[in-house]
């Protein structure tokens, strides 16, 4: 398809974002299965709710052809945030919980990597941590696509 | 597509339900008799197993009900109540 849209659009209320790839397909995301799973496959009902989610943004959608679907485990913590953190265990990092829109792996590669190296966090993941829950502290992110 | 079993209106097609959480133990009576750590574990821990898990659902596009099933993540296959569970 020729260059239609040069943004992401990500619309949390519907749980729905969408792309152009430099190939000019189109890149779909919607939400996660309503329940708990380690099934690791597409599932209809979220698929559907994606797709007319899709359409009731860009109607003229409707006329292109699927060409393949992704399904798969993703993690996310209570605070729909991700964590990078230390431990309570001596030299175990870690750095999990990137789901949804959370698009932000470089700054969180960095931030990583600065607590590693200097085994305190870097000032943008100082709220991050693990232990953040012991004190309810949650990062409640706004641009979190499924959060809802 | 899960069929669930709402104990007031039968079989209806998961669509019409939301899925609440994972079944967690029974609220502590009195949360300020508690550790803060007690409390933020019934908060915010959950098993999140790998297999037969209980959960609660809401018959939300139906009558409204709330029920327990138990389920397995891994297959999505519903399963038949434990005893002693409603």
């Amino acid at each position: 398809m020729k260059p239609i849209i040069d943004v992401i659009v990500n619309c949390p209320d519907v749980g729905m974002y969408v792309m152009q790839s430099d190939k000019g397909e189109l890149v779909i995301g919607g939400g996660t299965d309503p329940t708990q799973s380690f099934r690791q496959a597409g599932y209809f009902p979220v698929f559907e709710d994606t797709v007319a989610s899709l359409l009731e943004i860009f109607p003229r959608f409707r006329s292109l052809k699927m060409l393949r679907q992704w399904g798969g485990a993703i993690e996310f913590a209570y605070d729909a945030s991700p964590i990078i953190s230390d431990t309570p265990i001596p030299n175990l990092y870690i750095s999990c919980g990137w789901w949804g829109g959370f698009k932000a792996i470089p700054a969180g590669g960095l931030t990583f990597a600065h607590t590693i190296a200097t085994g305190t966090p870097h000032p943008l993941n100082e709220s991050y941590r693990l232990d953040r829950f012991r004190g309810l502290k949650f990062v409640l992110e706004a641009g979190t696509v499924t959060a809802r | 597509m899960m069929i669930l079993d709402c104990p007031w209106c039968g079989k209806r097609p998961e669509t019409e339900f939301h899925c609440g959480a994972e079944a967690a133990p029974p609220r502590p009576r009195d949360p300020g008799q508690l550790s803060d750590e007690a409390w933020v574990d019934w908060l915010t821990n959950r098993r999140n197993p790998r297999g037969p898990m209980e959960e609660r659902w809401w018959h939300q596009r139906g009558c409204g009900l709330w029920f327990t099933i138990r389920r397995d993540t891994a297959t999505h296959e519903l399963l038949p109540p434990e005893d002693g569970a409603s």
